[in-house]
């Protein structure tokens, strides 16, 4: 595995009972670079990016064959600590769904059930997590109102401070600007170029300029395969495979 | 009913007329210089005086097609081939665009000599003008079929061209050494206006490039001059 990856997943075949969702994927995810995966509904972009935080264990129907290892450790092995794993591979999801309760117990929901009490060690969580989602400035100064009473822009970001909060090692992000308007969407997109540097990102879209915009990395879905992954440049300037050329310009007959 | 097979159809019908706006182009700078070929055999000043005005519509349609391309980028968002397709279009445009400027340079040279020498060089002159012609219809060709090899190939007819301008450059230069005045002055002119030509056969190249460009979604340079090959070879 090369020295920067993050996760390096080998032949991962996913089954919802008898229905097979993803096909023998083979893919390495790279440390501090933002991964966009991209495909029609229902190709697996979704179920796959799940599968890296084990959010699928939900689901009884589900079987999944083949490795994801996170830093050379295998995700499924029995002894791993599921706990402990999503709390190094967070999610922000498509809706914002903010606790109902204040922004502050917002953030350090994750801290205090891991047990932290000290406040002045969740003042400093609260802080730094809202300015690193880059909500800081605009919610400073009513911390203690409702997470619900802010925009939908807001809460997304407040979304990520919690996740933030956890300190993860990467942030799997499931469309998380599809509820929100374009100047909220663009700040969301920036917020993700900071994040990178201290964060992985693998991101959801079925915005194509989005995935131009932001990802260093493109990954095409489609029909439960992995079509194409490569440079983000590359992928949508001249792709090699038609399917994926296909897809990008619009013209899935 | 609407017909969902083609999520991009009326897409596609704005690249199909862009190219079509690029087509008319290249016929216009055809035609141009098929009437500078007229004047040329016939000394008609009108002719050649009538492509110094019809200059301005082809500077027209390249507007028009530069208008297209930035409308286009900027509602249809384009990537891959298709914005590859808008990109090497705009840019063949350009090429297209000084290829017909050389015509009315053409043009100034006949309407300079007209009714005096203009048969002494028109036979050269229209050689040239034929092997360009038929440089811009490959080009346009392999545009159209959207093939790399066929664009190739003009390169290669590009530098027939450059062959014929280098033979008639050294028979005119030893005109301007050794005749009078007056004809060194219609050799030197004469040169000038056969340079032009093999500057055409350079842009047309380069339009065969954005073709290969387009096709293959690489940068090609498919001729070097050979005294920059010289030169390289010599030094690397």
């Amino acid at each position: 595995m090369a020295e920067n990856n993050k996760f390096k997943v080998e032949n991962l075949d996913l089954f919802y009972g008898d229905f097979q969702a993803l096909k023998s994927i083979t893919m390495d995810i790279e440390a501090n670079k933002v991964t966009a995966f991209i495909g029609p509904s229902g190709c697996g972009k979704s179920t796959f990016l799940r599968t890296l935080n084990r959010m699928n264990d939900l689901i009884d129907t589900v079987r999944i064959d083949g490795t994801i290892q996170l830093d050379h450790q295998d995700i499924y092995k029995k002894d791993v600590d599921v706990t402990d794993l999503r709390r190094r591979v967070g999610m922000v999801f498509q809706k914002p769904n903010p606790f109902p309760m204040s922004i502050y117990d917002n953030v350090v929901y994750g801290p205090r059930a891991q047990g932290i009490k000290d406040k002045k060690v969740l003042d400093e969580i609260v802080e730094s997590s809202l300015r690193a989602a880059a909500l800081w400035d605009e919610v400073k100064d009513k911390l203690h109102k409702s997470g619900l009473a802010l925009s939908g822009g807001q809460q997304q970001r407040l979304c990520i401070a919690r996740t933030i909060a956890m300190k993860p090692e990467i942030i799997l992000m499931d469309e998380p600007t599809s509820a929100l308007d374009p100047i909220a969407t663009l700040k969301v997109e920036q917020l993700m170029e900071e994040l990178k540097k201290e964060y992985t990102i693998v991101i959801v879209t079925h915005s194509m300029q989005q995935a131009a915009r932001i990802s260093d990395v493109t990954a095409f879905f489609l029909m439960g395969e992995l079509i194409e992954m490569g440079d983000t440049n590359e992928i949508f300037s001249n792709p090699k495979k038609q399917q994926t050329e296909d897809y990008i310009t619009g013209r899935f007959g | 009913m609407v017909d969902f097979s083609n999520p991009r159809a009326s897409f596609d019908q704005d690249l199909e007329q862009l190219s079509n706006m690029l087509q008319e182009l290249s016929n216009e700078a055809i035609d141009a210089y098929q009437q500078i070929k007229i004047a040329l055999q016939e000394n008609k000043k009108d002719v050649a005086l009538e492509v110094v005005r019809h200059d301005d519509v082809i500077n027209e349609l390249t507007e028009e097609i530069n208008d297209m391309a930035i409308l286009l980028i900027a509602r249809q968002t384009p990537v891959a081939s298709d914005l590859r397709r808008i990109i090497a279009t705009l840019r063949m445009s350009s090429h297209l665009e000084r290829v017909a400027d050389y015509a009315v340079n053409l043009a100034e040279y006949i309407l300079l000599n007209v009714e005096k020498d203009l048969e002494t060089y028109a036979a050269i002159i229209i050689d040239m003008i034929d092997h360009l012609l038929k440089m811009i219809e490959k080009v346009m060709e392999s545009f159209h079929k959207q093939d790399a090899k066929l664009a190739r190939q003009v390169a290669e007819m590009d530098r027939v061209l450059d062959t014929m301008y280098t033979k008639n450059l050294n028979d005119l230069f030893e005109i301007t050494r050794s005749e009078t005045t007056h004809t060194a002055v219609l050799a030197t002119q004469t040169i000038l206006i056969l340079k032009y030509m093999e500057r055409a056969g350079d842009h047309v190249t380069n339009i065969a490039e954005e073709v290969a460009f387009l096709v293959k979604g690489k940068t090609y340079e498919f001729n070097k001059s050979s005294v920059k090959m010289r030169y390289l070879n010599d030094t690397e």
